[in-house]
């Protein structure tokens, strides 16, 4: 016997036993009749898969793919791993800035790096206060510049103010303006001295020796000889050629055009 | 709780699998339910059938006897539109002398006739709408009277009652062509 008549035996069998069923239920068991009726209408029954159309075959066949999906389970668990990893490392790079930002010594570290890197790039800053000291202190100069040339020697060591010399007109304006603090000017105020001998007394020459060499030290020597220059021969040729101080004060009773040249430098 | 998603995607490719179980187990009842009750391209209609099944495979519950009730339930509302289109349209067939009611057999052809399977159709189309129903669901699609139930919205009382009453109609319909016949 082959598969097929099997089948046929096997399905002959089912229809007799549904058919039987059936006349059981509704009382009719005793009908042969009825019977062959009922079982031609199961013999409607059609046991041949009909031919799926191109779209319900392509739904069929992707249902067919289906099953080979769940041999391969890690693709989705390789994604979802990748997402996890990049949560974590921005999660700790925001832990760790919140906890940089909240410390204050690493804070005040940053600072001070940050402050030194800018004032590297940053270019020198001029000295700011060397102009301003000694526009004050010119009206002191006036009075102590005399002594000052006695010690010549102490000057050289503070050429660098003498850049300021070649202006004598300049240093006569800050008298006018802190007239106090004589002391400071002997350091800038080359020119202020040819105003200044004119008024001073010989006795005062101990204390202006004192007063010339703090202007000395202030470096106002080089100015000093040039307002020797200045100053008329005939009082060098009258004697004491050998003295350097009678010589000096000789020199001061010659007016200098200091005070009216202020005017005309401060406009 | 990737455990339960991986979970989740097998079950729902299982039911992506069942789909060709289902087509190969449920096809040929639907088809010989739809050729059983008269439709004009039961093979059409069956995929369709199958096509509007597939979206809804996921929702099954009950495994393949749900899939099986879903199966005939939708070939069911099928037959019910089909049937409804061909009441408002007017019936176009193809001339088929065999089936030309002019013509006159023999007694021999009408008692070859009524062995036939061919016949039996005839006997059926002798019943009500829902004699009709009850008996292709029942035989031919070989349905419990509770999924007949359910898909004909009736309580399984009712269907066994419709089917009693369309048994007694079938074996009074052979008798009378039996008489006829002799």
């Amino acid at each position: 016997m082959t598969t097929e008549d099997d089948e046929d035996q096997t399905r002959g069998l089912d229809d007799e036993c549904a058919v039987e069923a059936l006349l059981a239920e509704a009382g009719f068991t005793d009908d042969p009749h009825l019977r062959q009726v009922l079982l031609q209408l199961r013999e409607l029954r059609d046991s041949d898969v009909p031919e799926p159309s191109a779209e319900l075959a392509l739904l069929l066949a992707e249902s067919r793919t289906a099953n080979v999906l769940p041999l391969e389970p890690g693709k989705p668990r390789t994604r979802k791993r990748i997402v996890l990893t990049t949560l974590a490392v921005a999660a700790s790079f925001g832990v760790a800035g919140g906890a940089a930002a909240g410390n204050e010594d690493l804070r005040r570290g940053a600072e001070g790096g940050i402050s030194a890197v800018v004032e590297w790039f940053s270019p020198p800053v001029p000295a700011a206060p060397a102009p301003a000291v000694p526009a004050a202190p010119r009206p002191g100069p006036a009075v102590v510049s005399v002594p000052a040339a006695e010690t010549p020697a102490t000057a050289p060591p503070l050429k660098p103010l003498p850049t300021l010399s070649p202006l004598p007109e300049s240093a006569s304006e800050p008298p006018a303006a802190e007239p106090g603090e004589g002391r400071h000017i002997p350091s800038e105020a080359p020119g202020a001295s040819s105003g200044g001998p004119t008024e001073t007394p010989r006795d005062d020459a101990g204390q202006a020796g004192r007063g010339g060499a703090d202007a000395t030290a202030g470096g106002g020597a080089a100015p000093r000889q040039a307002d020797r220059a200045a100053t008329p021969a005939p009082d060098a040729g009258q004697g004491r050629p050998g003295s350097k101080g009678n010589g000096d004060r000789q020199d001061v009773p010659v007016p200098l055009p200091a005070p009216k040249a202020r005017p005309g430098q401060t406009r | 709780m990737q455990r339960t998603n991986h979970e989740a995607e097998r079950s729902a490719l299982m039911d992506d699998s069942s789909f060709c179980a289902a087509y190969r187990q449920f096809s040929p009842g639907v088809l010989s339910y739809l050729r059983a009750r008269g439709v004009e391209d039961p093979e059409g209609l069956t995929q369709e059938v199958f096509l509007a099944l597939f979206p809804q495979l996921h929702e099954v519950h009950g495994g393949m006897k749900g899939v099986k009730s879903l199966v005939f339930s939708i070939a069911h509302a099928r037959y019910v539109d089909e049937h409804r289109r061909r009441l408002n349209a007017p019936r176009t067939t193809d001339y088929d002398p065999a089936e030309d009611p002019r013509c006159s057999s023999s007694a021999e052809d009408q008692l070859l006739a009524v062995e036939s399977s061919g016949n039996v159709k005839a006997l059926l189309n002798d019943l009500q709408q829902d004699q009709q129903e009850v008996i292709a669901l029942r035989i031919v699609a070989d349905l419990s009277v509770e999924t007949t139930a359910d898909i004909m919205g009736k309580t399984p009382g009712a269907v066994k009652q419709l089917q009693r009453r369309a048994l007694s109609r079938l074996r009074k319909l052979c008798t009378s062509m039996r008489e006829d016949l002799s």
